[in-house]
């Protein structure tokens, strides 16, 4: 699917809501010292949507986007900023097209959320940011080498 | 379903969803302020007098209601600060999280029993200073220090738009001075902070 045909409206509104949902992340970057360099560890993760979009193959997967709208109510809701990154992910990751490195991919967004450092800061903070861009990269760089291994599906 | 019919179901979903979130979130919940206001500030061998909050204090914390005082409970000086986040959840942090980000090293740790539950103890370094803090989460019948438990508490609590109890408070004790604090004995020597 090429970008800038119609199909792109509900779902970047979804990412939207999503991201406004996840402005915690921005403060998270700007005040906890664990977090600095995570919006950095976003962008590498967020390297297989780009690379989709320069390559059209960019995919829709709607369970992606609802799950999302989801996880962002009950994180809103329950005053839970992890599940709102949780449904950031999410609904990020509906524009991939589903492959062998797709679940993986999306696990590693963990990488890039407060929820990484809080679970791992027994660790020197060194570590934590090694693993993260490790894992990101690793990631990131399996799900690039299997766009294109299927098709989008689309909304 | 077609493509449109999968975009306005989309359009549909969200929407509804926003409309939740907003209506949920005005939805009134009584917060913890009684419990804190209960909190005496004298008692037999207790002085104690109001503390302002720094301003990275009053950043953290938001919109979320604190106390703030130091306490002399016989020889002892003690800052006691407690968090009703029912307004700002996102205003409680966990301590432990906090310190290690903050750059200090966790020297030591230990379970404090609590009547119905557990406090933490514990201390840190930061280069030659050295820190310590108790701290607990109540929500006026049951005690613990789990982030965990806290954010499943409070989200529940959100959720049944606080029909799932009462809200919980993080409790933190730390040292007014340098000197090291005997905690029991000064938990034993005011109770009134166990029935937070």
């Amino acid at each position: 699917m090429k970008p800038g045909s119609n199909w792109v409206r509900a779902e970047w509104a979804v990412i939207a809501v999503a991201g406004i949902r996840s402005s915690s992340l921005y403060t998270a970057w700007r005040d906890a010292p664990l977090e600095r360099l995570s919006w950095l560890v976003l962008l590498l993760w967020m390297f297989p949507i780009f690379y989709g979009f320069r390559r059209h193959a960019v995919g829709s997967q709607s369970w992606a986007f609802v799950v999302s709208v989801g996880l962002t109510l009950a994180g809103t809701v329950g005053s839970l900023n992890v599940l709102c990154h949780v449904g950031l992910a999410v609904a990020l990751s509906g524009l991939v097209r589903p492959s062998p490195a797709y679940w993986p991919w999306l696990i590693t967004a963990v990488a890039w959320m407060p929820l990484f450092s809080w679970a791992t800061y027994d660790l020197p903070p060194i570590a934590i940011t090694f693993s993260r861009f490790l894992g990101t990269a690793a990631a990131a760089a399996f799900a690039c080498s299997r766009i294109g291994d299927s098709k989008a599906r689309t909304l | 379903m077609n493509h449109s019919q999968k975009q306005r179901l989309l359009w549909v979903t969200l929407i509804m969803a926003l409309v939740a979130g907003i209506v949920w979130q005005w939805a009134p919940m009584a917060d913890a302020s009684k419990r804190l206001a209960a909190l005496p500030t004298e008692e037999q061998n207790v002085a104690s007098r109001d503390l302002p909050l720094t301003e990275a204090e009053s950043s953290i914390f938001g919109k979320a209601n604190v106390v703030k005082r130091v306490y002399a409970i016989r020889d002892q000086k003690i800052v006691v600060v407690v968090i009703d986040g029912t307004h700002d959840r996102h205003g409680v942090h966990d301590p432990l999280y906090c310190f290690r980000g903050a750059g200090w090293t966790l020297e030591a740790q230990e379970e404090l029993d609590l009547p119905r539950g557990k406090a933490r103890y514990v201390r840190f370094t930061k280069g030659s200073t050295r820190t310590e803090m108790v701290y607990w989460i109540s929500d006026g019948k049951r005690r613990h220090y789990s982030p965990t438990r806290y954010w499943g508490q409070t989200a529940l609590r959100r959720l049944t738009l606080g029909s799932s109890g009462a809200e919980p408070v993080l409790v933190l004790l730390q040292p007014a001075g340098r000197e090291p604090i005997r905690w029991r004995e000064a938990l034993d020597e005011f109770p009134a902070l166990l029935e937070l």
